[in-house]
């Protein structure tokens, strides 16, 4: 086994928590140049180690931390790769992080964490460097995560490490529950909280004090440099700067119309004026906050005050996502309401998408006659009524009362439970619950939903093209907002970073090959676990309906567009019409090992 | 391609000129004063003038801006990017490693982040607390303003602490290989942590800054604990939520 000549440790902590035991394993560098590691590696991981079939919620599956090859590196962007085997979708569970978790890998000397198995109690792991302890959480259980984290650091006293904590939700099994990270940072989509409490892992917290080793220091420190420079540099990022994805609320709402408005009814919503960046930065905003190495300091914090209820609340956002989806997606028209749901589902360890999706399907269930108010113990989920919404959020978060149990399985299970007409107004693609764009009029969200690797998933990309470069980004780990302000030159970028940080030759061509290798390997896996196919990446019913109103109404798809969005997708990728990757494409793309 | 590539080197010189405009004007005069005789002196106008103006970066002795004496923070403004951080640890240490980087940022409960910097104090409380005799392994440098060590070899490290300890702003830290404490030594009067935070801190106002002053901030502003400065921004940024909970 060739040793890393740089960038990649080749070490990943494997943890099992049923007996309390760690190692630390190696992989060749052959492999990290074929999936470079985050999302890429992970899958490999999962396609070999969670055995074909196993119940999400068990202790075969696994949940691994990963880092890539440019984290802990000056690198602006890192995040982190959480994967698993999804509750909410049942196949590829894939979701991401900012913050600095992702870094202290590294610097702990990993590129990767693996945790299977179960705690025999509730317990937090805490890594530094080559320490690794299992500790009692016992006295945690059921706090929120922002308690949760505060206990951890105040347990191992130090405050300078990052950790990955579940809340209630996550603890009471809830599917659609999430990872948090730095209080209000969140590994949201697909479940991974649900799959952290079923280990019985309130935490994990880590710290590192070393150093990601370099093939070529010089080379790597000009390319980073130059990189750094054009990401603070780009006229793209003072408006992310100044108001985070919040500016896109207020143009989406009326001009763009594609602002998911009442459960995908519609995308017009002058109200977002009262949620919007400009309002948001004139009566709520207190603070810009970054994450550690980047130079678009995205994420704002607020305070609440002259409020009747919740006065004083302190909130990150609103972000375009946690804004629609806890905003117009449930009528709320003010930061008085959306927040507190905000800053609700951040606590609790819910994902803000998924659990606003099931909230609205509710809602839109209700406007239609198919639930009743008794059949969500007397919550009155109008739309619009942010004390029926905080319920049906609480009752979420702790499994509570009908309402809790049914809302907490995403609106897929739930239409399915349900019955009836319901399926026709859940809005999901492949089991989860769509983002916050209306893809009726947001044209590319539709590939992003349907036949992005995740499914339902707003950062997959837009074409085949920007979801094959997207996952190679991932799989460096890095936030697509700093490729973003490299515009064309990403790809570029990247790769004259990761030469000289390991040592490679790789040419774009290569690069463009990584990117449809590590996305047919997620398909593979989610076809072998959840039979994806043409046929469930097929859109729900909304998606036909004419946008009703606004300047782009009419605005819809039709069966011939999907299919010819399908037809290009499978074909980019060298997959079968069924969309399923053949045993040619497989080979072609060294993953034999999927035969 | 090629003009992609010389574009940064542009922006980057434009920068560092607007940071400061008048010693480049002064520098840039110096140049025209030299090169003006030496190239009458020589009579071959062309190939002389060409000459001296290629080397016109070293006809300005006079650095760009008077070196820093001390550092002065804003903390509200800051993000917790730890741009700093990383600029340090890539200048003393050749790369990314936050523990051994001489500023720290520390972000508490989520919602406030600190940055902890060397306010090189006039009276210096980690000299004083130098327990060695008869010599301090370290001293105070009066040209520099930073603190040096006498003799790497007196100094017990981690076993005594004591400079760590007494450390106002607590940034100081140990040096994870060696052992010693890890002092900010202004990067020779150019710290690398002011230029990288003033990269990306257009849209929330300036947190770090270079001071020409040798004497530091005063007594009452140094003795902020970075656990004082947390409860003075939580009330300052967050009120009514003083404590900075859940409500």
């Amino acid at each position: 086994m060739a040793a890393p000549k740089g960038g990649i440790f080749g070490k990943i902590l494997d943890i099992d928590l049923t007996t309390g035991t760690h190692k630390v394993r190696t992989y060749d560098e052959a492999l990290a140049r074929k999936l470079l590691g985050g999302t890429g590696l992970a899958t490999y991981y999962m396609w070999k180690e969670i055995p074909k079939g196993t119940d999400p919620m068990s202790p075969e599956n696994l949940l691994i931390f990963a880092s890539g090859p440019l984290c802990g590196t000056e690198c602006p962007g890192a995040r982190l790769s959480v994967n698993f085997k999804s509750p909410v979708s049942g196949g590829l569970g894939n979701s991401f992080v900012g913050g600095g978790f992702s870094n202290s890998i590294r610097w702990a000397g990993y590129d990767m964490i693996i945790m299977r198995g179960k705690a025999p109690k509730l317990s937090y792991i805490y890594i530094e460097d080559d320490k690794v302890e299992i500790r009692d959480a016992s006295a945690m259980a059921g706090t929120d995560t922002f308690q949760a984290e505060e206990m951890i650091k105040e347990d191992i006293k130090n405050p300078d490490a990052y950790c990955m904590v579940i809340g209630p939700a996550g603890e009471n099994l809830v599917p659609i529950a999430c990872i948090i990270s730095e209080r209000f940072k969140a590994a949201g989509r697909l479940g991974g909280g649900a799959v952290m409490g079923s280990k019985n892992l309130k935490g994990v917290a880590i710290y590192g004090t070393g150093y990601v080793p370099m093939a070529d220091d010089k080379g790597f420190h000009e390319a980073a440099g130059r990189a750094v420079e054009e990401c603070a540099a780009n006229d793209r990022a003072p408006g992310f700067r100044q108001f985070g994805t919040a500016l896109s609320l207020d143009q989406n709402g009326w001009y763009d119309t594609d602002l998911a408005t009442r459960n995908y009814q519609t995308g017009y919503y002058p109200d977002v004026a009262g949620l919007g960046s400009e309002e948001s930065s004139r009566t709520f905003w207190q603070k810009h906050t970054a994450c550690p190495g980047c130079q678009v300091h995205c994420m704002k914090l607020g305070v609440l005050r002259g409020v009747e209820k919740h006065e004083g609340l302190i909130a990150e956002g609103p972000e375009y996502e946690s804004g629609v989806m806890e905003g117009s997606n449930l009528g709320m028209a003010t930061l008085d309401e959306a927040m507190p749901l905000i800053e609700l589902c951040d606590a609790m360890g819910l994902d803000n998408i998924g659990a606003g999706n099931a909230v609205s399907f509710t809602m839109e269930l209700v406007q239609r006659g198919i639930l009743k108010a008794e059949d969500l113990d007397g919550i009155d989920a109008q739309w619009g009524n942010f004390d029926a919404a905080y319920q049906l959020f609480e009752a979420i978060a702790h499994k509570k009362g009908k309402a809790g149990e049914l809302l907490g399985m995403g609106p897929w299970a739930m239409a399915q439970k349900i019955g009836g007409d319901a399926p026709k107004y859940a809005c999901v693609a492949r089991k989860q619950g769509f983002a916050a764009w209306d893809p009726r009029t947001a044209r590319g969200m539709m590939t992003s939903y349907s036949l992005g690797p995740r499914g339902g998933a707003h950062t997959d990309g837009g074409s085949p093209k920007v979801i094959a470069d997207r996952i190679v980004g991932s799989s460096c780990c890095l936030c697509y907002f700093v490729p973003g302000t490299w515009g064309k030159k990403a790809n570029k970028n990247i790769i004259d970073m990761l030469n000289p940080l390991c040592g490679w030759d790789m040419t774009e061509a290569e690069f463009d090959i990584i990117g449809r290798r590590i996305v047919t390997l997620q398909r593979a896996y989610s076809h072998r676990e959840a039979g994806d196919n043409r046929q469930s990446d097929m859109p729900p019913a909304r998606v036909y309906e004419a946008m009703p109103e606004g300047p782009k109404a009419g605005a819809k798809w039709t069966p011939e567009e999907i299919k010819k969005i399908q037809d290009d997708y499978y074909a980019y990728f060298g997959w079968d019409s069924n969309g399923v990757p053949t045993a040619d494409c497989l080979k072609k793309y060294g993953l034999d090992f999927c035969l | 391609m090629k003009a992609e590539n010389e574009k940064p080197t542009v922006d980057s010189q434009k920068s560092e000129h607007s940071l400061s405009r008048r010693s480049f004007l002064r520098g840039s005069m110096a140049t025209v004063a030299v090169t003006v005789p030496a190239a009458m002196a020589l009579g071959a106008a062309k190939d002389a003038i060409a000459a001296p103006k290629a080397e016109a970066p070293k006809a300005a002795p006079k650095p760009a801006t008077p070196p820093a004496k001390s550092l002065l923070v804003v903390r509200k403004n800051c993000t917790g990017c730890n741009s700093c951080v990383y600029a340090c640890s890539l200048h003393h240490e050749g790369r990314v490693q936050p523990s051994m980087s001489r500023i720290h940022v520390r972000r508490v409960k989520g919602i406030v982040d600190v940055p902890m910097i060397c306010w090189h104090c006039a009276d210096a409380p980690c000299v004083e607390a130098c327990p060695t005799t008869p010599k301090k392994a370290i001293y105070k440098d009066k040209e520099s303003n930073v603190i040096k060590f006498h003799d790497e070899k007196l100094c017990l490290g981690i076993k005594c602490n004591k400079c760590v300890e007494a450390c106002p702003p607590q940034y100081l830290r140990i040096n994870v290989r060696t052992g010693l404490p890890l002092f900010c030594d202004l990067c020779g009067g150019d710290p690398q942590c002011v230029k990288a935070c003033n990269r990306q801190a257009r849209e929330t106002g300036e947190v770090l800054r270079c001071d020409p002053r040798v004497g530091g901030v005063h007594r009452s502003y140094r003795d902020v604990t970075p656990d004082d400065a947390v409860e003075g921004l939580i009330r300052s940024m967050y009120y009514p939520n003083v404590e900075g909970e859940r409500r």
